[in-house]
């Protein structure tokens, strides 16, 4: 049984424009030890899929398909269940430490709220027991504990975001949700705030499921990848694979888009995609990126390809990928 | 060489009554048709530094010049303002959001009483910048577009006016991956059929690979590292470039060197080499092994030419 699993998740918001499919069929298994990286461009459904694990999205929203944690439906549990299931099954890093935070609250005070509303029944702790581990907490992240009386705005951008995964991990869950946890960082504070992430996962044997736009920072990160395009998932692989030998036309443009110094075919040769990411509320027929692909032909227009096996535990959804996927 | 479009020279900006010397002391010159891309950390100056070339932040020493013309104030600055342009890094945010698209683009050409028929100025404007037909967005409104899109309504305001030189903050790190290469590419293309330079401020090292001729690096007010692309990126000389190099993910072979500390601040520049309180080198206890820790400590020191224009702020450098 996996910590967690996805089974042809649907996520339908309803908004006044009409119904907009932000998912559309994904699945995606994580078990402990498991690094998984979610790439894709703002709009491709990922970090809608890190709200739905939690139930975090608004109520109209429509959502068919599972979300397993150890097994257990989040759909189906009852409130009190739930709210034992957040933070201490699974538990997300979200972006913009500046806006997930209380600004009017000091640190220590939020990470002790997360353990008191979330920590299991049977262990219910003090108050000095809780100090304590907020204090160990701020500690494993890299900020003194002597800062839990701070505020957020008395600590630069790197801190909050150490604050926000000391946070999430005040319950210790099994599974940790970073959702585009460096975007706003510097580049150095972005590989400080990285190798902290690598090293908590593998000291506590935590499944990371790390979502971001940045194709290059996932293949560093997490041994395995998939790339989404219009709320589905285009290519599964082992990382470096993916990033090196990408068989979806759309996983080679994003590739492409973060070159490799050194390389010389892109040194003054910056490679796009021509067109702009699909609005999800007007998805094109058949396969949704081929109005913007050069090796279309006219079949994509109208066959909307599920992922077929492409050897090695490769997995593409694309008419010029080995055979169907069974 | 020729006359550089752009002369920096000895250039402080200063805040808090000289408190914060958020530019202390840099000189570099620009040619035409140059793209060079300014790199560093948050508060390394690189923003101010260019926000001083278009004449909006005072200088406390030293000179800019434009075209052979000193940056200043009052009378000069709107001729400046026309053969300078900017792109922001947040083109939602630079957009009136109540003004289309067309109105974007004029609004520059009337500033700037540019002579000719100004609908034809504009639509040839947005096709060179890759909105064709411009007819379909000439009516449109900022939210109606994507930020692609409006990056390149952006760039056409700008390159509408001629300018010899664009100034870039940042331009695609707004925007999404696919999207990168494009404008990066519309961009370099200016360079090469209209001969405009650019300085492109970024953090982004793989920009740098992308466009640039040459990379300046800078950290806390001052420029450390400046060479040609191709010497900076794949043979770095100060320590701080080459820990910059190390922890961008895309590189492959290079020893991860992460540099504990936050974002060093201005407002308090460490005595002697600006880096060494960061510096691998020091902290390794090499640089007193070879026996120029002392200076390291104690000693400030600028640009130093390396080989040919490349010049490295080091004293490991220096004294090898």
């Amino acid at each position: 049984m996996s910590l967690l699993e996805l089974r042809d998740l649907h996520v339908t918001y309803h908004t006044a424009d009409g119904p907009v499919p932000a998912v559309r069929g994904v699945n995606l298994s994580l078990d402990t030890g498991d690094t998984v990286g979610l790439a894709g461009e703002s709009g491709c459904g990922k970090s809608t899929i890190a709200g739905a694990v939690l139930r975090l999205l608004p109520k109209s929203t429509e959502i068919t398909g599972q979300v397993l944690l150890d097994g257990d439906d989040v759909y189906q549990m009852k409130p009190g269940r739930l709210r034992a299931a957040r933070w201490t099954s699974a538990a997300i890093v979200f972006q913009g430490a500046l806006h997930s935070l209380n600004p009017v609250r000091c640190i220590g005070q939020q990470i002790e709220e997360a353990i008191q509303l979330h920590a299991p029944a049977s262990g219910a702790m003090t108050a000095g027991a809780t100090r304590t581990r907020v204090g160990d907490l701020l500690d494993r992240v890299g900020i003194p504990a002597t800062r839990a009386e701070r505020y957020p705005h008395q600590l630069s951008g790197g801190q909050r975001q150490r604050v926000l995964i000391a946070l999430a991990l005040a319950c210790e869950p099994k599974v940790l949700i970073a959702d585009e946890p460096t975007t706003a960082l510097d580049v150095m504070v972005q590989a400080q705030v990285l190798a902290l992430l690598e090293e908590l996962q593998r000291e506590q044997g935590l499944a990371l499921l790390f979502i971001t736009h940045d194709l290059s920072v996932l293949t560093h990160t997490c041994e395995r990848l998939a790339v989404m395009y219009a709320g589905r998932i285009v290519e599964e692989g082992l990382s470096r694979e993916v990033f090196v030998t990408p068989q979806h036309p759309y996983s080679r443009a994003l590739a492409a888009a973060f070159p490799t110094i050194g390389d010389q075919s892109s040194r003054m040769n910056p490679q796009g995609l021509a067109g702009d990411p699909p609005d999800p509320s007007a998805l094109p027929t058949g396969c949704p990126f081929h109005l913007r692909c050069a090796l279309a032909v006219p079949e994509c227009t109208t066959n909307d390809v599920g992922l077929r096996d492409a050897g090695d535990g490769r997995r593409a959804a694309c008419v010029h990928v080995g055979a169907a996927y069974v | 060489m020729s006359e550089p479009l752009v002369s920096i020279t000895n250039v402080q900006v200063q805040f808090g009554g000289g408190r914060v010397r958020a530019v202390d002391t840099v000189s570099l010159d620009v040619g035409r048709g140059e793209v060079v891309a300014l790199v560093g950390e948050s508060g390394c100056g690189k923003t101010t530094l260019i926000r001083a070339i278009i004449g909006l932040e005072p200088l406390a020493h030293g000179s800019i010049s434009v075209e052979g013309k000193p940056v200043g104030s009052g009378r000069g600055l709107r001729a400046l303002r026309k053969r300078v342009q900017m792109v922001f890094q947040d083109p939602s945010g630079a957009l009136n959001p109540r003004h289309s698209i067309y109105e974007a683009v004029a609004e520059g050409l009337r500033i700037h009483k540019v002579k000719g028929h100004e609908p034809t100025l504009v639509a040839d404007a947005l096709a060179a910048a890759g909105l064709r037909p411009p007819e379909r967005y000439l009516r449109r409104f900022p939210h109606e577009l994507s930020g692609g899109q409006r990056q390149r309504v952006l760039i056409a305001a700008a390159m509408a006016l001629q300018p010899a030189l664009l100034l870039a903050d940042e331009p695609v790190a707004s925007l999404d991956a696919s999207i990168r290469g494009e404008i990066l590419a519309l961009m370099r293309s200016f360079v090469d059929t209209q001969g405009v330079s650019i300085i492109a401020v970024t953090h982004d090292l793989g920009l740098a690979w992308n466009i640039a001729d040459r990379v300046a690096v800078m950290y806390l007010g001052r420029i450390v590292e400046v060479g040609p692309t191709e010497e900076v990126l794949r043979a770095p000389k100060h320590p701080y470039t080459q820990a910059l190099l190390s922890v961008v993910p895309e590189i492959e072979g290079m020893e991860q060197q992460i540099l504990v500390g936050e974002t060093p601040d201005p407002s308090r520049v460490p005595a002697g080499c600006r880096f060494h309180p960061r510096c691998p080198l020091v902290a390794s206890g090499e640089a007193d092994r070879r026996g120029f820790g002392d200076k390291c400590r104690g000693v400030d020191l600028e640009l130093e030419p390396e080989v040919g224009n490349h010049q490295v702020a080091c004293h490991a450098v220096a004294l090898s």
